[in-house]
């Protein structure tokens, strides 16, 4: 066992750790000071074998640590100062942004009552969909699989369409949203690519389809299975 | 090059516990460089602590163009000219020729070795175990450690699977292991 962690712990040492092994790694060796200890030991080692050790009992980290948990918590300091800091904004400024905010709500105001029978988020999309996926819920979605969503579209009442870049590589994404009924039956026979899943939104019916430019089928899977969660 | 790039990730996701692996792994090698032109044991380590600090909020800034070391290297240098700078602006301790070789040579040699007696009696140690290996195992850590090959580099050199490359490097590091027990720091480390 012991052995097996020091065999980890050499493959990180030099940077032939998989993306998923280094993860455990890190929690390995902040949760246990065993594994820890044994991670500053095999790095004295590996020091004092290229002849770069100064300090054979050097270890900065608790003082890094600390360091940067204090200024963690001054920064949130400051944004509370900030919030609470009216007093000081001058006397021009506050008054220009009250002005501003005003001619919002009176341009708001008209705009909206011209349109009495929509609410603003129908102004921009259709009304079926609407109720059961919208943009933060789908921006929301993305940082599950570290997809950053690029544009959406509602297509008709019953069909949406998102796109995310996947963080890190050049990767894309496409969902498309469906509504089971049988005005999609024509689009659906368009959707060939990819993965498509049946599941259920607010109790209606829904067919997702995912489909990408370099994703395998198998991640396209995965990321589908945080739908039906 | 060492290959951080994956402890790089999870830092610039805001992840303090694998900052904190980056620590370990180089705060021997920046305080040992830092320390080749200030001279001195507390400066050095105040110097390598702030440019970790530092290198921590800068973290987006680092575009993986060169190792974390070269770059984490580069804002201690910066941070120790800073520090000379505003505290004598340019009174005898602070040696700008010193500071630039400094930037142009990463591999400097000790020239303080009555200081450094302990870590020169360690080193001397671990080196003697590192010869003691049999052929094999020292020449492919040799590969790894000296020559900073990866070790599908080595696998290729040495015509053999990457497996055993693996297997080398780990039992040669476990035999050195030994000799870094008998010295006592396994016990000392942990305080």
């Amino acid at each position: 066992m012991e052995s097996s962690v020091d065999h980890r712990l050499s493959l990180l040492l030099d940077g032939e750790a998989s993306e998923f092994e280094t993860r455990r790694l890190v929690e390995d060796i902040s949760k246990n000071p065993h594994i820890k200890r044994r991670w500053l030991e095999m790095n004295k080692q590996k020091s004092a074998l290229r002849r770069e050790l100064l300090m054979p009992h050097l270890d900065l980290s608790s003082k890094i640590q600390n360091e940067l948990q204090k200024s963690k918590k001054t920064n949130i300091q400051k944004q509370q100062g900030y919030l609470f800091s009216w007093g000081k904004i001058p006397y021009m400024r506050t008054c220009s942004y009250l002005f501003g905010f005003c001619l919002t709500l009176t341009f708001l105001f008209f705009e909206l009552s011209s349109q009495p029978n929509q609410s603003f988020f129908q102004v921009s999309a259709p009304k079926t969909l609407v109720s059961t996926i919208n943009p933060v819920m789908l921006d929301d979605f993305g940082r599950n699989f570290d997809g950053s969503l690029r544009s959406y579209k509602f297509i008709s009442n019953n069909q949406v369409e998102a796109n995310y870049g996947i963080k890190g590589s050049n990767a894309n994404l496409k969902l498309k949203f469906f509504l089971k009924d049988g005005s999609n039956t024509v689009k659906l026979s368009s959707v060939s690519d990819g993965v498509t899943i049946n599941t259920k939104r607010n109790n209606k019916p829904m067919i997702i389809n995912l489909s990408s430019d370099k994703l395998s089928n198998q991640k396209l899977i995965s990321i589908s299975n945080l739908f039906l969660e | 090059m060492e290959n951080d790039i994956n402890i790089i990730n999870l830092v610039k996701k805001g992840d303090v516990k694998a900052f904190d692996i980056l620590v370990v792994k180089y705060q021997d090698r920046l305080v040992y460089s830092v320390y080749k032109f200030c001279n001195d044991f507390e400066l050095s380590q105040d110097i390598a602590q702030e440019a970790f600090v530092k290198a921590f909020r800068n973290i987006d800034k680092f575009r993986g163009d060169s190792s974390f070391y070269t770059w984490i290297y580069r804002i201690a240098i910066n941070t120790a000219k800073n520090y000379f700078s505003n505290k004598s602006r340019g009174a005898e301790t602070y040696n700008e020729d010193i500071l630039d070789n400094a930037l142009s040579d990463m591999s400097l040699n000790s020239d303080n070795p009555e200081t450094l007696l302990a870590a020169e009696e360690m080193k001397d140690a671990i080196n003697q175990a590192f010869q003691d290996l049999p052929d094999e195992i020292r020449s492919t850590l040799s590969l790894r450690e000296y020559d900073g090959l990866s070790y599908e580099e080595i696998a290729k050199i040495q015509n053999c699977p990457i497996g055993t490359v693996r297997s080398r490097i780990f039992k040669g590091r476990e035999l050195i292991s030994e000799t870094f027990s008998k010295l006592g720091l396994s016990k000392t480390s942990s305080n």
